[in-house]
């Protein structure tokens, strides 16, 4: 007859067997089949508890991989943006060195002369912080494939400084935002990045240092 | 990336070592090097990743039994905990893949 703390340990080793990512799923089969050869009810009681304990293991195993799957692309992300403003500052200082340039040059497409017109008024000061905060935005995305802690703080300021920079913006004449024909598009516009914070935040909080035991 | 292995690796290792050809069950190495099914398991799973360790299912001794997950070194597994059971150079850490 099956004792009630065989019975306990076989249900707790079910559990860790659904909490398991799929790929364990055998191992949790294993730790059933084994409990069958513990001879009494507290031992198998003391070794189910092991097995959950082995599940959540393999729980948070499983989770870092995912938080390793976030890390890279939010790495991805922040070096590409951080890419666009190379291109950007770049781009803007090719055009302003040649004061000639006619809406004819990039293009006779009406998009491309408001282009045009917003490089020609864009001020030139303004591509110091711009690569300021391409130099924050890279150091944060090494920082983050090399999961060190300081990632947050090199992306928050380089997000923060976009941030501040493109309220400046909204004072140039002419100016119109990427969303800006869309409702809300100017809040989006800065939402979006400062929501990107949040995963970052949570990786550095927990994922990106989480030791599994060796 | 290479590591020193945990004394719990170390004793695992040892455990399987002593009888290299021998299937071995968890409950049975979870006595011989004193560790809970918490800490064996996990660790079972991450040499069987590393190709250390192969894992089976042998049939019981017992008759009317399933069969067993039945664990022991594969060849990388020898040679890693033979090299463990040699004293390291002065210096020098023995490492695990």
């Amino acid at each position: 007859m099956i004792s009630i703390s065989h019975r306990l340990a076989a249900r707790l080793i079910e559990h860790a067997g659904r909490i398991m990512p799929p790929s364990r799923r055998q191992w949790a089969q294993a730790m059933a089949i084994e409990l069958d050869h513990i001879p009494g009810g507290l031992a198998a009681l003391a070794f189910a508890l092991g097995c959950a304990q082995a599940g959540y293991t393999q729980k948070i195993v499983a989770m870092n991989l995912f938080a390793n799957i976030i890390r890279w692309t939010l790495a991805a992300m922040t070096a590409a943006w951080a890419g666009s403003l190379v291109v950007l500052i770049s781009f803007t200082a090719i055009i302003k060195s040649a004061p000639g340039a006619i809406a004819a040059d990039p293009g006779s497409h009406g998009e491309r002369a408001n282009t045009l017109h917003l490089i020609q008024i864009y001020p030139l000061w303004e591509l110091v912080p711009i690569a300021l905060i391409t130099v924050l935005l890279i150091a944060g995305a090494v920082q983050l494939v090399r999961r060190r802690g300081m990632a947050l703080t090199l992306i928050a300021l380089g997000v923060t400084a976009a941030t501040v920079l493109r309220l400046i913006d909204l004072r140039l004449t002419g100016y119109k935002g990427i969303s800006s024909d869309a409702p809300m598009g100017f809040l989006v516009e800065l939402l979006i990045p400062l929501l990107c914070l949040g995963p970052v935040w949570w990786l550095s909080r927990q994922a990106p240092d989480l030791k599994v035991c060796t | 990336m290479s590591r020193a292995p945990s004394p719990q690796t170390r004793a695992v290792l040892e455990a399987l070592f002593a009888q290299p050809r021998a299937w071995r069950y968890g409950y049975d190495l979870m006595g011989e090097t004193g560790l809970q099914s918490g800490t064996l398991y996990p660790l079972l799973m991450r040499l069987s990743d590393q190709g250390l360790l192969e894992a089976e299912w042998r049939p019981s001794l017992q008759q009317g039994r399933p069969p067993r997950h039945a664990y022991r070194l594969t060849r990388q597994g020898l040679s890693a905990a033979n090299a463990l059971a040699r004293p390291a150079p002065k210096g020098k850490r023995t490492q695990l893949a």
